[in-house]
C-alpha cells in the first residue's frame, strides 16, 4: 500500500520539476542545436554518431514533458518520461565519474541561460528523479487537467 | 481513452511546437544580422585562404587551451588553405578574463597577437590562480618583445575594452553560448572534439568543392 502524499507537495513538486524540463527544454531548443551537441559530444562516453541525435530529441522530450507535468495531463507517462530523462542524465554522468571518462566543464542542461557543473546537475537531477518518480506512484489529481476529463467523464 | 482527451494532447504538443518555432524566427543567429569587427589584428595563416575559421575563445577556459593542438593540426595539414580569425569571448563567469583578454588586444595592436596568445594559454594554469595577474602579463609582454610603455597604458585604455565587448557582441548574435566555439565557413562546431571531426571534415570537403570548381 503506498502511502498519500500530501496534494500540495504534490503540486510543488509537479511545478518545480516541470517548469525545470520547460525552461531547459525551452532553451535549447530555441539556442542552435549545435551548443547543446558541442557539449553531448565532450561527454567521452557517448558514441560521436549519436550525439547529433540526442541534441535533436532531447529538448523535445524535455519540453513535453515539463508542459504535461504543468498542466497535469498524461501525469503517469510526463512523470515517468520526466524520470526517465533525469535518471538517463544521473546515470551518465555518475558512470563518467566511475570510470574515468571526459565531462565537460559546465553540463549543458539550461544552454547559455544557466551553467551548471556536472556535480550540481547530477544533484539536480537525483532530486528530479526521486520527485517525478514519486509522482508516477502517487499519480496526484489536484489541479491537473487529468482530473477534469475524469469529472467531465462522470457527469 | 476519449477523443477530447486525445485532442487537447495534440493541442498542447502543436500550441508548445507553435511557441518553439516563433521564437526562434526571432533569436535564431544570423550572419547577415551580426556585425563582424571591420578589422580584425588576429587572423593566422594565409589571409586569402579559401577556408576561414573564426573561433570565439576566452582566454581562462581550460577547454580552449586544449583546443590549441587542433588549431594547430589543421593550419600544419593545410597550410595556406585556411585562415583562423580570433574573436574575444570573455565569459562573465571567469574572473580573470577580461584583464586576460585586454592584455591580448593590447598585444594584437602591436602586431604580437598570436605569441601572446600562445603564451597565455601555455601559463594558464600560472596566471589564472594569481589574485591579480597584471603584473604577470607585464612579465608576459617583456617576453614576448612588445613595447613596455605602450602596452601598460593600453591595458587601461577603455577604447581597448570597447572593442573586446564588439567581439562579445558579435558572438552574442551568433548565438555562441560556450568556449571554444568554432565557425568554419559559417558552420558551427563547439569544442575541439568536434572541429576535430565535424570540423575538419567540413574543411575537407570545401576545398574538394573548391578544387573542383576551379578544374570545371
Amino acid at each position: 500500500m503506498i502511502k498519500k502524499i500530501s496534494p500540495y507537495f504534490c503540486l510543488v513538486a509537479r511545478l518545480w520539476v516541470g517548469g525545470l524540463f520547460l525552461f531547459s527544454g525551452w532553451i535549447k531548443a530555441v539556442e542552435p542545436y549545435e551548443n547543446f551537441r558541442g557539449v553531448l559530444a565532450q561527454y567521452g562516453l557517448l558514441p560521436a554518431a549519436l550525439t547529433p541525435v540526442i541534441a535533436q530529441v532531447v529538448p523535445w522530450l524535455e519540453l513535453s514533458a515539463g508542459l504535461f507535468l504543468v498542466v497535469g495531463y498524461a501525469l503517469p507517462l510526463a512523470a515517468l518520461a520526466a524520470a526517465m530523462l533525469s535518471g538517463s542524465f544521473v546515470t551518465l554522468i555518475a558512470l563518467s565519474f566511475a570510470l574515468g571518462a571526459p565531462v565537460p566543464l559546465h553540463c549543458g542542461c539550461f544552454g547559455s541561460a544557466i551553467q551548471l557543473s556536472p556535480v550540481q546537475i547530477l544533484v539536480l537531477d537525483v532530486l528530479n528523479s526521486i520527485l517525478t518518480l514519486t509522482l508516477f506512484w502517487q499519480r496526484p489529481s489536484f489541479l491537473t487537467l487529468d482530473r477534469l476529463f475524469v469529472k467531465s467523464t462522470q457527469a | 481513452m476519449n477523443k477530447k482527451y486525445v485532442l487537447t494532447g495534440v493541442l498542447l504538443l502543436a500550441a508548445l511546437t507553435g511557441a518553439v518555432l516563433f521564437a526562434r524566427q526571432y533569436s535564431r543567429p544570423s550572419k547577415t544580422g551580426a556585425q563582424a569587427p571591420a578589422v580584425s589584428l588576429k587572423i593566422k595563416g594565409n589571409r586569402f585562404a579559401a577556408v576561414t575559421v573564426e573561433i570565439f575563445s576566452d582566454f581562462e577556459c581550460p577547454a580552449c587551451r586544449l583546443a590549441m593542438a587542433e588549431e594547430a593540426k589543421i593550419l600544419a595539414d593545410y597550410p595556406e588553405k585556411v585562415r583562423f580569425v580570433f574573436y574575444h569571448f570573455p565569459l562573465s563567469s571567469h574572473r580573470l578574463s577580461p584583464v586576460a583578454h585586454q592584455a591580448a588586444e593590447c598585444a594584437a595592436l602591436q602586431g604580437r597577437f598570436w605569441p601572446y596568445h600562445d603564451r597565455l594559454y601555455d601559463q594558464q594554469e600560472t596566471w589564472t590562480v594569481r589574485g591579480n595577474p597584471v603584473e604577470t602579463f607585464i612579465e608576459y609582454a617583456r617576453e614576448t618583445g612588445l613595447d613596455l610603455d605602450r602596452f601598460a597604458a593600453c591595458l587601461s585604455d577603455p577604447r581597448v575594452a570597447r572593442d573586446i565587448q564588439n567581439d562579445r557582441r558579435y558572438g552574442d548574435a551568433l548565438q555562441v553560448s560556450s568556449t571554444p566555439t568554432f565557425f568554419v565557413n559559417g558552420e558551427r562546431f563547439i569544442g575541439s572534439v568536434e572541429l576535430a571531426k565535424g570540423g575538419v571534415e567540413r574543411i575537407g570537403k570545401l576545398l574538394e568543392e573548391k578544387s573542383v570548381g576551379a578544374a570545371s
